[in-house]
């Protein structure tokens, strides 16, 4: 295209725009005058019907509907959004059992093995609700919290065995009396002055333990509490040595079957002073008597 | 040169600020955005369609694309006056193909028979009318170049912009409108 043409036009519309004649603008080129006069006069008719003017209700009915269709499409996106949500947790989910299928044997295998404090124990102890929920019959249910109780004690035990320090948790029968505590399942459980005793503590009962593994090979308790009752009046009870820890001992509701210590005939000052022997109602009076601390593992209960 | 880059970039930082508001929904940002734009497209199309009911109607439509186009993440990116523009361009040339599957309406003969006052309206009513049927007979290109120019009045730079083609582009592009223009006004008349 005639480049001096387009450009001879351009100068003529600017000319035009400000306020220059047709003939004026036309002037500057007489050589082109009669290719842009059409061309400038079609550009007139173009401004001629140019307005600017704009009503202000229709700025105002255009902004009203624009924030309409904004509240509109703003509810529209919060369910959008939940729904969204949705989808993503059950992605993550589904992500998550894809993972536990291509590696759950090898991480099974692993949390089997993990000690409490561990970062797959808590898998391994998920496994072993949904094994007793899973449980056929109620034999194998029962065989199989033995089984998990032990493991309680043994975790405990390699924990010991380790010199960890962790929170642990497991079932046992007081086997003996120490001079700070009881032996629980061979684990030796101090008590302290904040441990929590719930029910009455005696050679041969079941007591179930909370508390931490400590370097020295022990268990410092946080709380002991009596799990079978009927236990306690089976043989005699006994409390450890005085440790400033009596107050906290609850009588709970095995108190009934443990009767109220009485007045013992044993002149041995150090264990009348430091144990409470318990004195039986029935025909075994003769095992209330307290025996010598040294001596507590032999004191295994042996009903008559 | 360096003045026209910082303009440039400082518009499209504002541009796309205004383009995070109007994803989040922002009530406040989406009128910000109505109140400096409004005016332009509304005069685009209302000078391409000749009637400002349907322009109202036609513009309402634009920024509700808008809003649809940023929520879906297709919508501009950082000029978003040319893309304002650009939808409107194809919306009213849309209507106008449809329109034009339709009868042409006529002035009511009475009109014509009126007051002087009257003669006068209806000559320029006319006068308009014969310019926007001429208008409408271009292609989409040259009706919009020329509502850009004419109707606007966008210098060479900022039409050149909205149509994003070059200084020289549109230049050849205004004077083959004008001259189709000319021909078909003068064919009209003749």
């Amino acid at each position: 295209m005639n480049k001096p043409l387009l450009d001879a036009l351009e100068t003529c519309l600017q000319a035009l725009e400000k306020g220059e004649t047709l003939e004026a603008a036309l002037g500057r080129y007489p050589h082109l005058a009669v290719d842009l006069r059409p061309l400038l006069e079609s550009a007139q008719a173009a401004w001629a019907v140019s307005r600017r003017d704009i009503p202000a209700n229709v700025i105002a009915r255009g902004r009203a509907h624009l924030l309409a269709a904004v509240m509109n499409r703003r509810a529209v996106r919060a369910p959008r959004q939940r729904t969204g949500l949705v989808w993503r947790i059950a992605f993550a989910a589904f992500m998550v059992l894809v993972f536990l299928a291509l590696t759950g044997k090898g991480l099974l295998t692993a949390s089997a093995q993990a000690l409490p404090g561990d970062v797959l124990y808590p898998l391994k102890r998920t496994v072993e609700n949904f094994q007793l929920q899973l449980a056929p019959d109620p034999a194998q249910q029962t065989q199989l919290e033995d089984d998990f109780k032990q493991r309680r004690v043994d975790e405990t035990q390699a924990l010991i065995t380790e010199g960890r320090v962790e929170t642990v948790e497991f079932d046992g029968t007081v086997t003996a009396q120490t001079s700070d505590g009881w032996i629980v399942a061979g684990i030796p459980v101090i008590i302290a002055p904040q441990t929590s005793i719930t029910g009455v503590i005696a050679v041969g009962v079941e007591v179930e333990v909370t508390g931490q593994t400590e370097p020295d090979g022990r268990v410092r308790a946080a709380s002991l509490t009596v799990m079978e009752a009927g236990n306690s009046g089976e043989g005699p009870d006994f409390f450890p040595e005085a440790t400033g820890t009596p107050e906290h001992r609850g009588r709970g509701p095995q108190g009934t079957e443990t009767p109220e210590p009485t007045d013992t005939h044993h002149d041995d000052s150090t264990v009348s002073q430091t144990a409470e022997p318990t004195h039986s109602h029935n025909s075994d009076e003769e095992r209330t008597t307290m025996p010598e601390p040294t001596e507590l593992p032999e004191l295994t209960p042996t009903p008559h | 040169m360096s003045t026209l880059v910082v303009a440039c970039s400082l518009q499209m930082r504002e541009d796309r600020s205004e383009l995070d508001s109007l994803h989040r929904l922002d009530s406040q940002a989406v009128a910000a955005v109505y109140d400096r734009y409004f005016p332009d497209v509304y005069r685009y199309v209302r000078y391409r369609l000749g009637d400002e009911t349907l322009a109202e109607d036609i513009v309402s439509d634009v920024f509700v694309r808008l809003l649809d186009a940023v929520q879906k993440r297709s919508g501009p990116v950082i000029n978003l006056h040319s893309w304002l523009m650009g939808v409107a361009n194809h919306l009213v040339t849309d209507h106008i193909r449809q329109r034009y599957r339709r009868p042409v309406e006529r002035l009511p003969e009475s009109l014509a028979d009126g007051s002087p006052t009257l003669v006068e309206e209806v000559e320029q009513r006319e006068h308009e009318r014969s310019f926007r049927l001429a208008l409408a007979q271009l292609t989409d290109e040259q009706q919009h170049v020329l509502a850009l120019r004419f109707g606007q009045g966008y210098s060479l730079e900022e039409t050149a912009a909205v149509m994003k083609k070059s200084l020289n582009a549109v230049k050849a592009l205004q004077f083959r409108a004008l001259a189709a223009l000319h021909r078909k006004i003068g064919g009209r008349h003749e």
